[in-house]
């Protein structure tokens, strides 16, 4: 084993071993150190992503595509004769930038929680999960063949159904965990298929063999071709919450805030994007459903946005706000700028981690206050965070990482009508980042303090929160200021786009598109920025601008009416049939037919064994009857 | 080893039912005799050569003249379908013991003796190479599972057996039709000499594959199944559910589509549409059940049918996946049923409407029950999940459309098993959980653990199974 081999398999199953370690230490360890320990285990994971991708930045970068890609094989896990199902891991450029991301972010994260879930009598347990996500995360990202990604794709499904319930004395994350599951089962079923239209045409799942096969076998945009990119897209759709499958995503806010800066932010929700960029053979391979990727990401970057405008639960705000920065990553993707789509998957980690944890260290200084209406006036209380949201705003909206620029710009390079649609529908959603994004500083840390605030506001003079929460925070914002610098000072992004080169082909802008698209972009979004300081500073003045709103505004805190449509068109017709089928066809078809042959059949035994009773005795006389039949019909074989 | 794997527990069904012992003690050799069952067939296991077909073959001599010039002979051997269904067996017989013993049954001698003649009964039928054997081992598996239904089932016991009885007794007369005229025409009951020369015979078909449905059973054969699974103990229910439906699959394996593979063939869709049916009609209809034994029963209805799906897809990928999950499907349940029969031991119901909250300080019950849940509803990773993998896999390349249908079944079971468990383990405690109730004790673990463990050791390694099979 290589030790390229042997780093690769620690990195994946160092949280692994936690999980086991830590389920079977159980209360046998103290609080502290389960924490500690659940943390160490993805520090390990870290440090061997770290050293991988050392290694493999080291290798010689030939031109052709075996070049920095290693398939390292564990073990043939399933097999029919037929097919079969190796455990095996692709280590190239894309699974590393994955495996970087997931493991660092992944690593603050759970540091973070060591602060956040200290009082929590579940602690052990929540580390427990952590980890287990770690690990269905990593396993998504490196798998080599379809059949494993599902694996992962299902078990982070699983993971968030356990951490957004991971308060279930209460009822909404219970039921807001249920919903996350199921519309995500509804996209493995997607891949699932994907995968059974695979083994049919090509007897195999392994990455490798399905896109070396899959041109050949179906042609560009025939009828399989589309489906297998459509049932890819489902699951990604869902597991992105990109329209329609979106609506789980703002319902997972339940679960504590550690657990919606990681999966629901940094790295679950991007694992779509992933996914396409994966597999862009296949989308290349079906044009319209590629197309179909870029208008599903503009649309929900548009919706997402425009609802973020009207949300009063901080935590909504930034969860919209990611459905939003997602869509632009689908869009990117869509019109085939993989390393930007990639690239601002990267920056959003980090700089929406930032943003979540943040708004976790005010809502942890506020006794658990979500509602930025009972906020305000923060900044004098907790100076440091209020600076490192800044940060994180000033990301989002889009100033230096260039991220969302890079996408735009690569829309504006491409032409054609859908790269246009993302262009303009891109340049719209940044105005309404600008908004949403400055729109939550400003009633969070700005204007007159609250009353709820004065009193719940915890004591800050010991600082702004425990330090393994408040230098996690600060190490988020150094990587996002550090992806953002590095992409004007070093060229960080063409330095990925290169790196990804093989793996998922960039579009390049040119200077000139680039230098404007970028120049546009600030303008909108600085424009909304001012919209929101200028409004907001006279309420008459803000009722005035949002009088003409009104209509939208009810639209769109009405969510869209997607939870309505599914309620009537999904949830109320499935279980009005369930019932029905229940109260008429199975009892009185099928059970009734029981009852009556039942009772023909006890009404004859009566008759044959008068003083008899019992079930055994019936059982014996049916049993005498059938042999006898028997009898006769050997007896009569017998005499012909 | 074969014979051993059959005449252990008959021996120990005597030894039970002649010995005077004290309760403790003969449920203490029972329990005995089911472990050292296990561990017969973890040795066999062991011995196993994974393709090496048919072996422990024992072939000997039993009724020379039976009818007309066919002999029958007591041929038993295992190949990889047969062993793993044994392991079932002594699996599901030996959880269903410990259960039994933890619950305290009255008249245990007659209880634990009834208990290994049906373990008897099943590893024969399980076996057997020769029809008649195995009918026998059918018709000796049915009457120790009358009684055990009868005598110490629930309130409703009385109805709830009839029906069942009338069910499986129409089964087994078809069957026993069959296999005389089946006999009498190809003068031999011995399995690979008449699997040897295949048959085309829509009726016989016909009456195999009816009494091997309603085992299973194939929707709409079901009427037997709610009231059966609800009535009897939770021990009787799990290997109701667990092992003996798994007997009726196992027929359909065996028998009728070896037998008659043209047959089997031309009629394939019938089956298939039936077998569709019910695995949407049971995942729907178990997401509105009050009860706990409910949810699981028509749970257990869908993922029979889909089985049965696995079975009729004819292809390696059906059949494998369909195997294999007879393996998981049956851990799964004998697991999920001795779980309910836990809570209702402490609780004394099953209605979700007046449970909840197990998992509120009771991390083991809270564990044990994700665990039986996730696997119920194949959460993807779990051996489960392998299994369904492959049975929808064989069906899409049978037809696409029903390979897609079929995984429609993966959504709905997500929401009823989570209902189940979410009803179960969360919230505040449910008015029927007594206050300040305790997790689960050693005994209750030591039942729960193994299963679990298992169920983890298939996760690991499904090549283990898929490549003997």
């Amino acid at each position: 084993m290589s030790s390229l081999e042997a780093l690769s398999w620690i990195c994946l199953f160092a949280p692994l071993a936690g999980v086991v370690l830590l389920t079977l230490a159980g209360s046998r360890i103290s609080r502290g150190l389960a924490a500690w320990a659940g943390t160490g285990f993805a520090l390990v994971s870290f440090a061997a992503a770290v050293v991988v991708a050392y290694k493999l930045h080291h290798e010689p970068k030939f031109h052709h595509h075996n070049a920095r890609e290693h398939l390292f094989t564990l073990y043939t896990w399933a097999t029919s004769g037929s097919f079969k199902i190796p455990f095996d891991v692709l280590i190239d450029p894309l699974s590393v930038v994955e495996m970087l991301v997931v493991s660092c972010v992944g690593t603050l994260i759970v540091a973070y929680s060591i602060g956040y879930m200290h009082d929590d009598p579940k602690e052990r347990r929540f580390f427990v999960y952590l980890d287990l996500f770690l690990f269905s995360m990593l396993l998504l990202v490196m798998s080599a063949n379809f059949a494993l990604l599902l694996v992962g794709w299902g078990l982070v499904g699983l993971s968030s159904y356990l951490l957004i319930g991971f308060w279930h004395e209460r009822k909404a994350p219970v039921d807001a965990a249920k919903k996350a599951f199921v519309m995500n089962a509804i996209g493995d079923a997607g891949i699932a298929i994907a995968i059974f239209l695979m083994v049919r045409d090509l007897g195999t799942v392994e990455f490798q063999g399905v896109f070396d096969q899959a041109g050949a076998r179906w042609a560009q945009g025939s009828g399989t071709a589309n489906w297998i990119a459509f049932l890819l897209l489902v699951g990604a759709v869902a597991k992105s919450a990109q329209i329609p499958l979106h609506t789980w995503l703002p319902d997972a806010m339940e679960g504590p805030t550690p657990v919606s800066a990681l999966i629901h932010a940094a790295t679950m929700v991007t694992a779509g994007v992933y996914l396409v960029a994966r597999t862009h053979v296949l989308f290349e391979n079906a044009p319209d459903i590629q197309s179909l990727v870029a208008l599903v990401g503009v649309a929900t970057l548009l919706m997402a946005g425009a609802i973020a405008l009207v949300q009063t639960d901080i935590k909504r705000i930034i969860a919209y706000s990611t459905m939003s920065q997602i869509g632009y990553m689908f869009a990117a993707v869509g019109i085939g700028a993989y390393s930007g789509g990639m690239y601002h998957l990267v920056t959003h980690a980090f700089f929406k981690a930032l943003l979540f944890l943040g708004a976790g260290i005010v809502i942890h200084a506020l006794s658990g206050e979500q509602d930025v209406r009972r906020m305000g006036g923060l900044a004098s209380a907790l100076p440091r965070t209020t600076g490192l949201m800044w940060i994180g705003t000033i990301a989002l909206i889009g100033f230096w990482p260039l991220s969302k620029d890079a996408i735009l710009a690569a829309a504006l390079e491409k032409g054609g009508t859908t790269a246009t649609i993302v262009w303009v529908g891109g340049l719209v959603g940044a105005f309404l980042t600008g908004i949403y994004a400055t729109r939550l500083m400003r009633l969070t840390f700005y204007g007159p303090r609250t009353t709820y605030a004065d009193v719940h506001l915890h004591d800050t003079s010991h600082g702004e929160a425990p330090s393994t929460m408040f230098w996690t925070v600060a190490a988020l914002a150094a990587g996002a200021i550090l992806s953002g610098f590095l992409a004007i000072g070093f060229g960080i992004r063409d330095e990925l786009a290169s790196w990804l080169q093989f793996v998922a082909p960039a579009i390049e802008a040119s200077v000139g598109k680039d230098v404007v698209t970028t120049a546009i972009a600030w303008g909108v979004g600085l424009a909304g920025a001012a919209l929101v300081w200028w409004a907001y500073a006279r309420p008459e003045r803000l009722a005035r601008i949002t009088r003409p709103l009104s209509g939208g505004a009810v639209v769109a805190e009405n969510l869209f009416y997607w939870d309505a449509a599914y309620r009537w068109i999904a949830y109320l017709p499935a279980s009005v049939a369930a019932s029905a089928l229940y109260r008429w066809f199975e009892r009185w078809i099928i059970w009734g037919t029981v009852s009556l042959v039942a009772y023909v059949v006890r009404a004859f035994s009566r008759g044959a064994a008068e003083a008899q009773n019992g079930v055994v005795r019936l059982y014996a006389t049916a049993f005498v009857a059938g042999a006898a039949v028997l009898a006769a019909y050997f007896l009569g074989r017998a005499s012909l | 080893m074969t014979s051993a794997l059959i005449f252990l527990p008959l021996a120990g069904a005597l030894a039970v039912a002649i010995l005077p012992l004290p309760r403790r003690l003969t449920e203490g050799l029972a329990l005995l005799v089911t472990l050292a069952e296990c561990a017969l067939g973890a040795a066999a296991l062991i011995g196993f050569d994974a393709h090496g077909g048919a072996q422990y073959v024992e072939n000997h001599g039993w009724i020379s003249d039976f009818g007309l010039n066919a002999a029958v002979r007591y041929h038993v051997s295992m190949d990889g379908l047969s062993l793993f269904m044994v392991l079932l067996t002594a699996v599901g017989i030996a959880a269903a013991a410990g259960a039994a013993v933890r619950l305290g049954r009255e008249r245990p001698r007659a209880y634990f003796a009834l208990l290994l003649v049906l373990e008897f009964a099943l590893v024969l039928l399980f076996t057997a190479q020769d029809m008649v054997l195995f009918y026998v081992g059918w018709e000796a598996m049915m009457i120790p599972l009358y009684v055990l239904m009868g005598i110490w089932g629930g309130a409703g016991r009385r109805a709830a057996t009839m029906q069942f009885i009338v069910y499986t007794l129409v089964g087994s007369l078809l069957m026993l039709v069959a296999i005389a005229t089946l006999g009498v025409t190809a003068h031999t009951f011995d399995l690979p000499a008449l699997v040897a020369r295949p048959h085309e015979s829509t009726w016989l078909f016909l009456a195999f594959a009816a009494a091997f449905c309603i085992k299973a059973p194939l929707f709409p054969l079901h009427g037997w199944l709610p009231s059966a699974y609800r009535e009897s103990s939770p021990e009787v229910t799990a290997l109701l559910s667990g092992v003996i439906s798994k007997a009726g699959a196992y027929g359909l394996l065996r028998f009728a589509v070896p037998l008659f593979p043209s047959t089997a063939h031309d009629w394939r869709w019938l089956l298939l549409g039936l077998a569709l049916a019910g695995l949407l009609y049971g995942s729907l209809i178990a997401f509105r059940q009050p009860d706990a034994r409910g949810v699981m029963a028509y749970s257990s209805l869908g993922q029979m049918n889909l089985i049965v799906i696995g079975i009729f897809a004819f292809n390696v990928n059906g059949s494998t996946g369909a195997i294999f999950q007879m393996v998981n499907h049956g851990v799964v349940s004998v697991a999920a049923f001795l779980l309910i029969g836990i809570v209702e031991a402490r609780t004394g119901t099953d209605l979700l409407a007046s449970l909840g909250g197990l998992a509120n300080g009771r991390p083991m019950f809270s564990t044990v029950f994700l665990i039986a849940a996730l696997w119920a509803l194949a959460v993807p990773g779990s051996s489960v999940f392998v299994s369904e993998l492959y049975i929808l896999i064989g069906a899409f390349q049978q037809a696409a459309l029903l390979g897609a249908a079929a995984a429609l079944g993966m959504v709905l079971a997500a929401m009823y098993m989570l209902r189940w468990y979410s009803a179960l383990a969360h919230e505040d405690d449910g008015e029927r959980v007594p206050h300040g109730m305790t997790d689960l004790r050693p005994g209750e673990l030591a039942i729960a653990v193994p299963l679990i463990l298992l169920l983890l050791a298939l996760t690991a390694y499904p090549f283990g199974v898929m490549d003997r099979v």
